[in-house]
């Protein structure tokens, strides 16, 4: 079912034999639940992406041979069960204008206009496969096939905080301000992360993300809110 | 209260780091060298993972308010008390108004500076620990400027002075090549590849901060060049291999996730030489057991 592979001396990589993306990312994460659920002693973090389960441990509390021996026993349990229920998350998102610089070259590379590239991109149901480059930085699968393009060559210098970028066969968005390579086509106001918050990120491996369009009036309602919002709970 | 006259190039907050929430992309941050954290914690009193200040090259200038102990571990810089120079992994008396001030030495480039009581600014997701990037964490997500005030949490009042013995200072920093484990991608090596890493030397570039060294020299070629994977975890001390050919180390600030090639993990035992290196020095690597490398990191875990 899975392969243990050693990645230093505090830590290990579980990684999926199943050859379909979809069903390895899936069952990487319900993996990854069942070890959040039943914690394994010694263990530090897990790092899920769509074909490994990164596992750091320290060699204090427990040692390699040990967690192989505990992730093994796991293997039966995960046959029977299925990835938890996720959170079904809408996120707003203002297509093009300054918010989405990429837009119209997007379009124009495969060959349709701005609005039927926005209403493609909110026509579908993504997931949440993996997060990382950032805290709150969510790799979402589902993208039209249509939309496929490869990440730029030169990455744009500064991307705002809630650009919602596309690439590959996947979307993303930033939740701060950041270099990058995918092609920003709109732009969400609400926030992805915030390090005081219980659950610091909106967004969790798993999760499922709609978007839904809003207009640039809207776009800048809804930061003002958030912003608004954000000062009186600093108070 | 730590009052900071002069800031230094980069001075910041961190303890051990986080813990536990890397699966968000939350960096796991803290000390470049936690080694040399957990000694200066022990030489104050202190549990292993209270917060410190790690300077960079030009250290700062602080201020005490009241009587502390303080040590410090690491390298890169000499202290002095009131312009008089103090030995380094030592507990040392500080009082009020004593200010204490760093030289820079031609060696090494990051010191941690531990006070009794530790630094005791608001924790966020379990950690004092400075998150640069992300703009959170220590003491306001940033670097320390000149005017910052530090609280100090309260001290164990037994006063016991402490040495480092000398034996540990050796084996953090002894002149010597860095154990390299297998990384999940070092099949990938040709044997040419292997040769390069294994027995030539690198030199570190200036491309290298928290989250990771530079390294240039000899190109290390891989396999149908299959440079890249699909991103996934990686962890400190993890070396990538980009298309260049040139490895680059992963620290402390490091991405959660990469989509380079991991062909290589430098032992834990080995990330105190790591924190030290500057742009200019060389480096060479071979290859040491899982077994040798739990032991040396068990030596190093005994304070």
């Amino acid at each position: 079912m899975f392969e243990i592979v050693p990645f230093g001396e505090q830590a290990l990589i579980l990684r999926s034999q199943k050859r379909d993306r979809k069903e390895s990312g899936e069952w990487i994460r319900s993996l990854a639940a069942l070890i959040e659920a039943d914690p394994l002693p010694g263990v530090t973090d897990l790092i899920p992406s769509v074909t490994e389960l990164v596992i750091c441990y320290d060699v204090t509390q427990t040692n390699r041979k040990q967690l192989e021996e505990r992730l093994h026993a796991l293997e039966s349990r995960i046959a029977k069960r299925r990835e938890p229920k996720s959170a079904e998350i809408v996120i707003p998102i203002c297509y093009g204008g300054a918010g989405g610089p990429d837009l119209e070259e997007v379009a124009r590379r495969v060959g349709l206009d701005p609005d039927e590239v926005a209403a493609l991109h909110a026509s579908r149901v993504y997931r949440v496969e993996m997060m990382g480059f950032m805290p709150g930085f969510v790799y979402l699968s589902g993208l039209d096939s249509t939309l496929k393009l490869p990440r730029k060559g030169t990455p744009s210098p500064r991307l705002a905080a809630g650009t919602v970028g596309i690439a590959g066969e996947q979307s993303c968005i930033y939740p701060m301000v950041s270099p990058g390579g995918w092609h920003r086509i709109g732009r969400t106001p609400v926030q992805l992360f915030d390090p005081v918050r219980t659950s610091p990120t909106l967004l969790k491996p798993g999760d499922t993300v709609t978007f839904e369009k809003i207009s640039e009036t809207e776009l800048r309602l809804q930061e003002e809110q958030l912003r608004k919002r954000g000062e009186d709970a600093a108070d | 209260m730590l009052l900071i006259e002069r800031p230094g190039l980069l001075t910041t907050v961190q303890d051990q780091g986080r813990f536990g929430w890397q699966h968000l992309g939350v960096v796991h941050a803290g000390a470049a060298d936690p080694f040399s954290l957990a000694l200066a914690n022990h030489l104050v009193g202190n549990e292993p993972g209270a917060a410190a200040l790690e300077a960079t090259f030009t250290g700062p200038a602080i201020r005490f308010t009241d009587q502390r102990l303080i040590a410090l571990c690491g390298a890169g810089m000499r202290g002095n008390l009131n312009g008089l120079e103090v030995p380094t992994f030592e507990t040392l008396q500080v009082g009020e108004g004593d200010l204490l001030g760093f030289q820079p030495t031609a060696s090494g480039c990051r010191m941690v500076m531990a006070v009794s009581g530790g630094i005791v600014v608001p924790p966020l997701l379990g950690s004092r620990s400075t998150d640069l990037r992300a703009g959170f964490g220590g003491l306001e997500g940033r670097a320390l400027r000149r005017g910052d005030r530090l609280p100090l949490g309260d001290q164990d009042k037994s006063e016991k002075i402490r040495i480092a013995p000398a034996g540990l200072i050796e084996e953090l920093y002894s002149d010597r090549p860095l154990g390299l484990l297998p990384g999940p991608e070092s099949s990938r090596l040709t044997l040419a590849g292997q040769a390069a890493l294994l027995g030539t030397t690198y030199r570190v570039t200036h491309q290298s901060d928290r989250m990771g060294s530079r390294l240039a020299g000899e190109p290390i070629r891989l396999k149908e060049d299959a440079h890249e994977i699909s991103s996934a975890g990686v962890v400190t001390g993890t070396v990538q291999l980009p298309a260049d050919g040139q490895p680059i180390v992963l620290l402390a600030d490091h991405q959660t996730t990469g989509g380079y090639a991991r062909i290589a993990v430098v032992a834990a035992a080995d990330l105190p030489k790591l924190a030290q290196l500057r742009p200019g020095d060389e480096v060479r690597f071979r290859e040491i057991t899982h077994k040798e490398a739990i032991r040396r990191l068990k030596t190093l875990r005994v304070i």
